[in-house]
């Protein structure tokens, strides 16, 4: 069973509590964000596997949330989670750095192999800054 | 009215169904995906009880009380947007103000959440019936809840409040946001005197830099516009 942290970003309460809940059945951290503006606070806060955002919230919507997570962090693994998906903001999600864009319903098995598909990911690039850094401090100590 | 004016307004009208009709669209999806989450944690529940007696009823039948209201939630939704589709149907008969006004500002709810601005609606007394069809109408009503809207900081109310008159009533639709920038505004504003005129009806409007947006429009009622009409054509 997956230990992964997850911050999930919805403005449906019912919606983001139910699947908060299911996702905790499968073993993961589950963090939960009502709006863009509480999901990059948290994230601020804390660090995390996988982000699950949806598109259309009230204030901060999803691009602007998703723009303002990869600010913060570019190796920020965000899925997309929405019902309203048109080609426009699927295709400017995907210029902006997200992982995935999934269709509300989706099926709770390919989310959590989306969220390991993005775990994954974020360890992969963390090792490769770390190989960055320590490239880096050899070639400027000469050795 | 001239081809470019009837094509603005096809576009004006197709641009208005498909706003609604996506707006609502979503708004079920979202019913939808929420029963589905609820009825996976049914089967989580299940799963999880599975060889184990001891199945907490009371979170079961909370659950299933949570799918009823979603039930209801999306149901609601799917009446808005048959009341809507029918309100194509009637062209050229009567409408009552108030029922188009509010049908209207219901399915304007989500735009005004997005914006974080509230929608109230004042309307007292008997629904007047002023001339003209009930999309006409609502085409009108949802252009002055979106310029409002337009011109709306977050955490603004726009209010809408029916006036009776000896021989109509008065729609007003109102802020409390300064207005920052005009130009755009004004063509929205412009566009919808044209729309108003056809109803038939007539605008005022308030819309200054630094003042809150008024719209004011007043229609006959139905026996008085129809009067109206057989004026215009003798």
């Amino acid at each position: 069973m997956s230990s992964n942290k997850v911050l999930l970003v919805d403005d449906e309460k019912e919606f983001l509590e139910t699947l908060a809940m299911r996702l905790k059945n499968r073993g993961l951290k589950v963090s939960a964000a009502e709006t863009g503006e509480m999901a990059v606070e948290k994230v601020q806060e804390e660090s995390f596997d996988a982000i699950l955002l949806d598109l259309a919230m009230p204030g901060m919507d999803g691009i602007e949330t998703l723009k303002r997570l990869r600010e913060l962090n570019p190796d920020s693994q965000v899925i997309l989670l929405t019902g309203q998906a048109t080609i426009k903001k699927a295709t400017e999600a995907m210029r902006l750095g997200a992982l995935d864009l999934l269709e509300k319903p989706a099926d709770i098995e390919l989310l959590v192999e989306k969220i390991e598909e993005a775990a994954t990911n974020k360890i992969r690039l963390t090792e490769k800054r770390i190989e960055e850094k320590i490239s880096d401090i050899l070639r400027k100590k000469g050795w | 009215m001239s081809d470019a004016r009837e094509r603005l307004l096809r576009e004006s009208e197709f641009g208005f169904l498909g706003a609604v009709t996506a707006s609502l669209s979503h708004e079920i999806n979202n019913a939808f995906a929420t029963i589905n989450e609820l009825s996976g944690l049914l089967e989580d529940y299940f799963h999880l009880a599975e060889g184990d007696s001891s199945l907490d009823v009371e979170e079961l039948q909370g659950t299933t009380q949570r799918i009823a209201a979603q039930v209801a939630r999306g149901h609601g939704y799917t009446r808005q947007l048959n009341r809507f589709a029918h309100a194509v149907d009637a062209r050229q008969t009567t409408v009552a103000l108030h029922e188009a006004v509010e049908a209207t500002a219901a399915l304007c709810q989500r735009f005004g959440k997005l914006r974080r601005v509230e929608l109230e609606t004042s309307l007292p007394g008997p629904s007047p019936r002023i001339a003209g069809s009930a999309f006409s109408l609502q085409h009108i009503v949802f252009r002055c809840i979106d310029l409002l809207l337009n011109a709306s900081e977050q955490g603004d109310t726009v209010r809408i409040d029916i006036e009776p008159q000896d021989d109509g009533a008065r729609l007003i639709f109102a802020n409390r946001s300064p207005v920052e920038s005009a130009a755009e505004l004004e063509s929205k504003r412009d566009f919808l005197a044209v729309l108003v005129a056809a109803m038939p009806g007539s605008l005022e409007s308030v819309l200054r830099i630094g003042q809150p947006v008024r719209l004011e429009l007043s229609f006959p009622l139905a026996v008085e516009a129809l009067r109206y009409e057989n004026d215009a054509h003798s």
